[in-house]
């Protein structure tokens, strides 16, 4: 009896198993289908959408200075795109201000919007389309060879040395070529030992701000020039072709 | 998306602009010889000047009191003419000056504000999005393009490495 109610028990998680593992797969299948729709979601947006959220936003008659989700930030409906007036309304006003808009909403509906929310939705509207790639990345079967992983790795290897070679370089050509500081805040110096503040504090806040402006000019030369072999790269790589 | 050049473009512009920068005051200066036409003038009383004293040096002043104390009016009364034309000199200078720098720095903000109005929506390049991570919302301002270079870190990143280029060579 003991031994029957285990054979049952093991047939019920095995048919459990494959049950969950059914649904896991028509999830899957699922997503791949509608994974274009989705984008088109994120990116783009539906009138009838547009003209719903425009007289939401219209009837607010004030404008939060803290930003305020409504909504979860998955699949936000609408998108806002940065347009200058004079590429966006031909006959609009001249006031030469930044705003944004709604693609759907015509010039003459534009309602203001305050900087901050237009950069919330601009960081939302970038989350989301980082998710949903990463999300189509890691659906799509992925076709593993040998020589291709051995390349990538060999590849990551050499990039890395590269950056970390590229990064000694920089800084050997910082120190080499701009050693030497001329101190012109004597001025700067004089004022703040004049208002009271000791001079070990103004001695290690100038020391703070110098570290911050070599970490800053490193950072440029070191993006500039990673740039710079990007594009030649790809310039003799299209010729080459 | 990107324009294939508009990072070359963009790095020439601000190239430009630094090299005027460095320029400006041999600019200035010849704006103002061009502009000054006395200049000759001053070069003549300086001339007459130095001549006068060499004759002061010859006159003895026990033997001929008059004709030294009369040279050394005249030597007094052009070295105050030449003192008053060169100071109004040196503030038509610094107004030329001012003028070009002020013209120079407009003509700067013009370029730049046309160059970010180009390419606001759109990356002068763009690059994987994971070779920049984690910065790559902040690379990628205002064009919102995943692996985008947007054209106010360019032209942070141009301005920072073409002065440390100039500050290097100069």
């Amino acid at each position: 009896m003991e031994r029957a109610d285990v054979i049952m028990q093991k047939s019920s998680g095995e048919k459990s198993d494959s049950s969950a593992k059914s649904r896991a797969e028509l999830r899957r299948r699922k997503l791949l289908v509608n994974s274009e729709d989705r984008m088109k979601r994120i990116i783009g947006f539906s009138k009838s959408e547009a003209n719903v959220r425009n007289a939401d936003m219209n009837m607010a008659s004030t404008i939060p200075l803290e930003p305020v989700r409504d909504e979860p930030l998955s699949l936000p409906t609408s998108t806002r795109v940065p347009v200058f007036p004079n590429e966006a309304d031909p006959g609009g006003d001249s006031s030469g201000e930044l705003r944004q808009r709604p693609r759907g909403e015509g010039p003459s509906d534009a309602a203001p919007r305050s900087p901050r929310r237009g950069l919330q939705q601009y960081l939302s509207r970038f989350d989301e389309a980082m998710k949903l790639r990463s999300q189509l990345v890691s659906e799509e079967p992925r076709q593993e060879d040998g020589s291709g992983a051995e390349q990538l790795d060999a590849f990551r290897v050499f990039r890395l040395a590269g950056s970390v070679l590229l990064a000694l370089a920089v800084r050997a050509f910082v120190c080499k070529y701009l050693g030497e500081k001329k101190m012109k805040r004597t001025v700067l110096t004089a004022a703040l030992l004049l208002s009271g503040i000791p001079a070990e504090v103004i001695r290690r806040s100038m020391e703070t701000y110098n570290r911050m402006g070599d970490v800053f000019t490193d950072l440029s030369v070191y993006f500039f020039t990673f740039i710079l072999c990007h594009e030649v790269l790809g310039l003799l790589g299209s010729e080459s072709a | 998306m990107a324009e294939s050049y508009a990072w070359i473009l963009v790095l020439g512009a601000v190239l430009l602009c630094n090299l005027v920068k460095t320029f400006l005051p041999s600019v200035s200066s010849l704006l103002s010889k061009v502009l000054q036409k006395d200049a000759d003038q001053e070069t003549q009383m300086r001339l007459e000047i130095q001549s006068m004293k060499q004759e002061l040096s010859t006159i003895s002043m026990m033997d001929e009191f008059a004709r030294y104390a009369r040279l050394e009016r005249k030597i007094n009364k052009m070295t105050d003419k030449l003192k008053t034309h060169v100071k109004s000199r040196t503030g038509q200078l610094a107004k030329i000056k001012w003028m070009v720098s002020i013209v120079f720095y407009i003509l700067q903000a013009v370029l730049m504000i046309s160059l970010i109005w180009k390419y606001y929506a759109d990356p002068v390049t763009v690059l994987p999005s994971k070779w920049i991570a984690p910065l790559e919302r902040l690379v990628a301002f205002p064009s919102g393009v995943a692996g985008g270079v947007g054209i106010t870190c360019w032209l942070v990143v141009c301005n920072k490495v073409v002065a440390v280029m100039l500050q290097a060579f100069s």
